[in-house]
């Protein structure tokens, strides 16, 4: 019979210290004590992956939806595509002893470039490459602050799980227990 | 912000580079570069040869035995890599802070400089361009933010935010009466750099026609701007507010998955160049916050 999660406590203070993750990159962390964020998500897609009973934490940033587009680097720099990255990301969760099917996932970013015109569409194709992976493993984005032409910063409480996005100054929570 | 003709007039109190720095950009950025004139300036600066032999030395280049000999030094760095230290060294702290005015995160402007650059020359030795004029036209072509970042420390006046949608260079002459490509290619004309190199900084975000002024070098560098955009290089307050010519593609024969995979070196040379091309003693500090390279391992920052 499954257990309930423990109680989820409050937002720590923005001060607290804090797990970068770059551009290409992804983090895990079974730590409590820290916030995970990334910042500059313009285009590239921010994924956030929470377990509420274990409190493992996890985060990818990828740039590109597919890999294809450049074997050599997707082998050297797996994170760079989402549909390696994100993979990876539940992989890491599993190893932390997560259980993918009480996962939180939130999603930030995927901004397009102005008067795109259709040439592009970076955003739009990382949306959708994150929509067909978490269908495929059977994942439910909790919360998600996707498009426009605005970067994003993204950040999750690895103790309570709030996530947040800052965007034009102006920080506001996009998913809280 | 009604103070709007100072931010033009703060080129007349930006602190000049030191006078290698100058002369070696000049050099580098000229149609026919010299590796052997670029060396006799180095040698003319005491700080740019200890951080040429620095780097020379370092054991992220994997170079057996150390040297002491400058020309050598060159060979083994290249004039791409000495043109970053030039420019590193000349800007510091003046560059690293750059794009505080635009809410650029502390040395962030630097990534996108050295990201593009790398794009830049890629994309110039594939098009037939001269590539280390292509690598400083681009390394150089978010100058013109240095003149706001004054006026922003001088008045505390702030940039507003601009509207989803609009061009941010057109927001800016709108707003401003002035933009920072206009802004950057008048600070490089006083530095005395070459005219094409100057006007691919005054079009970067806008490159025209062949017919009205337009060249291969001004597409190249536009391209390796929204190239180092596309990595997430250099995002403020402007985010993704410049439009990518589809022209300037055309003119060059770039088709998106070109692009794209310019994009994936801009950030492969931003990961290469923390990775280990930095002196951790004088790099670590202003990066402490920064995305991390290629091997990124987990830490923490408070």
């Amino acid at each position: 019979m499954p257990q309930p999660a423990p109680s989820i406590p409050s937002p720590r203070p923005i001060g607290a210290p804090k797990l970068v993750v770059g551009v290409a990159d992804l983090q895990s962390t079974g730590d409590r004590t820290i916030r995970v964020i990334t910042h500059a998500l313009g285009s590239c897609i921010g994924v956030t992956a929470w377990d509420p009973r274990t409190r493992a934490t996890g985060m990818l940033h990828y740039m590109l939806p597919e890999s294809k587009i450049s074997p050599d680097k997707a082998e050297r720099q797996p994170a760079m595509f989402g549909d390696l990255g994100v993979p990876l990301l539940l992989e890491r969760m599993k190893a932390l002893g997560a259980d993918t099917r009480r996962l939180v996932v939130c999603a930030a970013g995927g901004a397009e470039v102005v008067a795109d015109g259709g040439t592009f569409r970076i955003g739009a194709r990382n949306r959708t490459i994150l929509r067909k992976l978490a269908w495929k493993h059977g994942l439910l984005l909790a919360a998600d602050d996707t498009g426009g032409n605005f970067s994003r910063t993204l950040s999750i409480d690895a103790e309570c799980g709030t996530v947040r996005i800052r965007t034009q100054g102006e920080e506001r929570t996009l998913w809280a227990a | 912000m009604g103070c709007l003709m100072n931010i033009a007039e703060t080129l007349d109190r930006l602190p000049p580079l030191p006078a290698a720095a100058t002369r070696l950009l000049r050099e580098l950025g000229s149609p026919d570069a010299d590796l052997d004139e670029a060396v006799r300036i180095i040698r003319t600066d005491e700080s740019l040869t200890a951080s040429v032999l620095r780097t020379a030395n370092s054991a992220a280049l994997g170079a057996r035995g150390r040297t002491l000999d400058l020309r050598a030094a060159v060979v083994r760095l290249g004039a791409r890599t000495v043109a970053h230290q030039a420019l590193e060294l000349a800007a510091a702290p003046t560059f690293r802070d750059a794009g505080v005015a635009f809410d650029v995160r502390r040395g962030e402007q630097w990534r996108a400089a050295i990201g593009g650059a790398r794009a830049a020359e890629e994309l110039g030795i594939r098009c037939g361009a001269e590539p280390e004029r292509c690598f400083v036209a681009a390394l150089l072509r978010d100058i013109g933010r240095l003149a706001f970042d004054l006026h922003h420390q001088q008045t505390g006046a702030e940039i507003p935010r601009p509207p989803a949608g609009e061009d941010f260079v057109a927001f800016e002459h709108r707003t401003f009466g002035v933009d920072h490509p206009t802004l950057g290619a008048d600070l490089a004309t006083r530095w005395g750099l070459p005219a094409e190199v100057c006007a691919a900084i005054r079009h970067h975000h806008h490159p025209p026609a062949r017919d009205e002024g337009g060249s291969v070098l001004l597409d190249v560098v536009h391209l390796a701007d929204a190239a180092a955009r596309f990595a997430g290089l250099g995002l403020g307050c402007d985010g993704l507010l410049y439009p990518v010519s589809t022209a300037a593609m055309d003119r060059l024969g770039v088709d998106r998955g070109d692009l794209e995979r310019l994009a994936l070196s801009a950030a492969v040379a931003v990961f290469e160049l923390e990775a280990g091309l930095n002196d951790p003693d004088d790099s670590a500090a202003s990066r402490s916050d920064s995305p991390q390279p290629a091997d990124r391992s987990a830490r923490r920052t408070a």
